[in-house]
């Protein structure tokens, strides 16, 4: 197996406070935040209103090849970011190989929105009022064949469905394929389409924040979810020089771990959190010290945040007072399957850029969370090398390392 | 690229619950379909499947709250365990960071989901169950897996239709071959539910509804009119052969090879499997002669199963006599998700039996087939090489070459 480099060399990305990579780069490190009153459904009886919708996303703007209306939104989300990436990168579709071309996709629950749709018409009209295009547009399967067939990417195609992690996983398996040979390039990322049973199962657990979502703040009352979808343009190096490609930086490994703890709640002792960080970072061949920019999980759940914050201050030892930490879901909501995904666009952009985007409505930081937070105010730092954490329901941990393209 | 083998494997399904069973049955050309009971079939089309029996979940999964845990976790926790003493493989002598868990399925715990939004609409949002809830990720059997076995490797959860856990088993390689996990407990698993049941019937897939109105699932017969849906999980035991001889495991069968391929508008119909079967070989470094038996996708659909029978007449011709060709889903039922990797436990069966399994209800094959053998009684035939595939129709299809490990005779 040859050890071929994997870097990145475009962005994507749709999220509620901006779609296409300047966009949402101006409006995260303006700490400018797309949580606003839900609209998609009714949320009176609830405990919170308030959620990260992309309310002006217009698909026929990104799906061309096939019709928009005839898949379901997770499938035209996942088309847009992918276009966006695509072209960021100057990929020239008609020039790639396309058997050599792959397609890796993270999701929790797929087309959530559609099926919920299929669910409508069935409890209220019937089962013969279901039409096959309801029943195709409900189905996750779909995103990935939609997204194989608006760009003609022929290769190895892999849906991964390991919930608010699997963005990770999907960037993780796409450099895998590179690595392994079977893939000159991949598109890579994840996709998240907001709908009702997430949100309403949240709020029965109550941990859903009812105004802000306030990672590692002392006072933070929990998530507040989101959609949208994140890709990266990986390819290896070989062929990302051959055809002149810019390129943003370098997907340098991952790890992955389980916690096999609770189905829903994380591992208070963070064990397998920490050995998977710590197995990133040496399958990344990058030492603890070189991070720059820990790009957290960050829910703003009191589990999450408190737990997050003891494996950092574990792996990092002494280095993880001074090592900025930031979770963009302040902004952005909780994207799950889109989450790791669109974050890892977050970090590339960071180490780009030399900025750290801030974590926002940060008023005071929780004693138990040691770490250096980015409060409310973007940072500049030179950023050599960033992490991405992500820990799922399920105990489902992944975190992917970036590093400068040196 | 480094041999994997598998050193065991489990398998829940409406044929037989553990290999043994499951190789016995098929092979006696016994059918898991029956009436629907599992849930009520009133006003149903098709009113018949390929149901898991009732099983004693309590005393099989202790400690398992049954009444707790969604479907396709329990066959996905079951078939793990039997995966696991198939293989005589003790989790106490290993380290269980090194071991992962990757499944394949499609619809994973939808049914948890149906039943989540049924609760929210008959009672609004205060009346749904946290512990219904929490069954609704898809990754929610693979996670289960791991929290009971203890394992905290890698935990991935592949779900992309017909190709899920044919794409689980390659990934599943691919993450020994990465230095990630030194054991790897991978396959499929789906349940059925009636959410399933009327989404096939929304798209008229189903048998009798098309043609003829009879409710028999005939893979590759003349007169096939749909297929009858099924339910199971397949597990294995998946490691290095070194790994397997260092440690006095069992080395059953290998699997040699995978390969996938696109549909493409401008092509015709069974293109992608062909370029699936043909990378599959040439990963596996075998040519179609090479290959003894044939575990096709074939369900009794009426396109689905012609646009089969004209890529394996692309791709071994027309007359290929020596070729054994064969489909559980008659047995087995259509298990979607979990059906690559039912079909790669009846490939074992074959290898280790030497027989072919049957094809249920085969009367006349259809003429799209090249001519091969193909019978609805099994039959007697040496096994080296299986090619195992599983189509996504108009989208893309994966294929899986199982053999027989060098130095194991029949």
């Amino acid at each position: 197996m040859t050890e071929n480099r994997v870097v990145i060399t475009g962005l994507g990305v749709v999220a509620a406070n901006g779609t296409g990579k300047e966009e949402f780069w101006r409006a995260l490190t303006g700490g400018v935040s797309g949580v606003k009153e839900v609209t998609s459904f009714d949320t009176t009886g609830l405990q919170s209103r308030m959620a990260a919708e992309v309310t002006d996303f217009n698909p026929e703007k990104y799906v061309r090849r096939q019709r928009a209306d005839r898949m379901g939104r997770a499938s035209q989300l996942a088309i847009a970011a992918g276009r966006l990436a695509l072209d960021d990168g100057g990929v020239e579709l008609a020039a790639l190989n396309a058997d050599r071309a792959g397609v890796v996709i993270g999701t929790t629950q797929g087309e959530g929105r559609d099926f919920e749709r299929a669910l409508d018409t069935w409890f209220e009209e019937g089962a013969e009022e279901l039409t096959p295009a309801d029943i195709h547009r409900a189905n996750h399967g779909n995103i990935l064949n939609h997204v194989a067939a608006e760009f003609e990417i022929f290769g190895p195609g892999f849906i991964v469905a390991t919930a608010c992690s699997a963005g990770n996983y999907a960037i993780g398996y796409g450099g895998d394929l590179i690595r392994l040979g079977r893939a000159d390039l991949v598109l890579a990322g994840g996709v998240e389409p907001f709908s009702r049973i997430p949100f309403i199962g949240f709020n029965r657990l109550g941990a859903i924040a009812p105004e802000l979502c306030q990672p590692f703040d002392r006072n933070r009352k929990g998530a507040i979810f989101g959609e949208g979808a994140g890709f990266l343009v990986l390819e290896s190096l070989e062929h990302a020089r051959k055809r002149g490609a810019k390129i943003y930086g370098e997907f340098r490994g991952y790890a992955l771990s389980c916690d096999a703890y609770h189905p829903t709640a994380p591992d208070p002792a963070g064990r397998q959190a920490a050995r998977m960080i710590r197995q990133a970072l040496n399958a990344s061949r990058v030492a603890p010290e070189e991070v720059d920019f820990i790009s957290a999980h960050g829910t703003g759940t009191k589990a999450n945040d408190r737990v997050e914050a003891k494996v950092i201050s574990e792996v990092f030892g002494e280095d993880a007072r001074r090592i900025p930490v930031s979770s963009i879901k302040s902004m952005i909501g909780h994207t799950m399957g889109a989450a790791a995904a669109i974050e890892a666009v977050c970090c590339v952009m960071a180490i780009e850029r030399g900025v750290v985007p801030p974590t926002i409505n940060h008023f005071e930081k929780d004693p138990a969370c040691d770490v250096d937070v980015v409060a409310n105010v973007a940072r500049e730092k030179r950023v050599r090398v960033a992490i991405n954490n992500s820990f799922a329901f399920g105990g489902n941990n992944a975190c992917t390392v970036f590093s400068q393209f040196n | 690229m480094e041999k994997i083998v598998v050193s065991g494997i489990g398998c829940v399904s409406a044929v037989g619950t553990g290999y043994d069973e499951l190789g016995a049955r098929l092979l006696g050309g016994y059918s898991g379909v029956s009436a629907l009971s599992l849930f009520d079939g009133e006003g149903l089309e098709c009113r018949r499947a390929a149901q898991v029996p009732e099983l004693d979940f309590k005393e099989l999964l202790p400690g398992i709250d049954v009444k707790a845990t969604d479907r396709t976790t329990l066959f996905s926790l079951l078939a793990t365990k039997l995966a696991l003493d198939h293989a005589g493989l003790s989790l106490d002598e290993i380290d269980r960071s090194r071991v992962a868990v990757v499944i394949g399925t499609a619809q994973s715990s939808f049914a948890a989901c149906a039943k989540f939004y049924q609760e929210f609409f008959d009672g609004g949002a205060w009346q749904v169950s946290p512990i219904t809830f929490a069954n609704t990720p898809i990754n929610v059997p693979t996670a289960r897996v791991a929290m009971y076995f203890g394992l905290q490797g890698p935990n991935t959860t592949i779900s992309n239709g017909q190709t899920s856990s044919l794409k689980a088993l390659a990934y599943a390689c691919d993450l020994i071959r990465l230095g990630q996990a030194d054991v790897v407990l991978a396959g499929g698993a789906e349940s059925l539910s009636i959410e399933k049941h009327l989404a096939y019937q929304t798209t008229r897939s189903l048998a009798g509804q098309k043609r003829s109105p009879e409710e028999i699932c005939a893979p590759f017969d003349a007169n096939r009119n749909g297929l009858v849906l099924g339910e199971g999980a397949a597990m294995f035991v998946l490691q290095t052969l070194e790994r397997a001889k260092t440690t006095h495991a069992p080395v059953r069968v290998k699997i040699s090879g995978f390969g996938s391929g696109w549909h493409r508008q401008s092509d015709p119909s069974g293109r992608a499997l062909v370029t699936a079967m043909g990378r599959a070989l040439e990963d596996a470094r075998l040519s179609p002669q090479d290959i003894d038996l044939v575990l096709a996708s074939a369900n009794g659909s009426i396109a689905g199963d012609r646009s089969e029978a004209r890529a394996l007449r692309s791709l071994f011709g027309k007359d290929c006599l020596e070729l054994s060709v064969s489909s559980i889903k008659a047995a087995t039922g259509e298990t979607r998700g979990a059906a690559g990797a039912m079909q790669a436990a009846a490939a074992a069966i074959a290898i280790e039996t030497g027989q072919a399994p049957p094809t249920l209800n085969l009367a006349q094959p259809d003429r799209s087939l090249p001519a091969c053998r193909i019978s609805s009684q099994s039959f007697d035939r040496k096994v080296d090489a299986v090619l195992i595939n599983a189509v996504e129709q108009l989208a893309d299809s994966t294929s899986l070459v199982v053999s027989r490990p060098e130095g194991v005779q029949p």
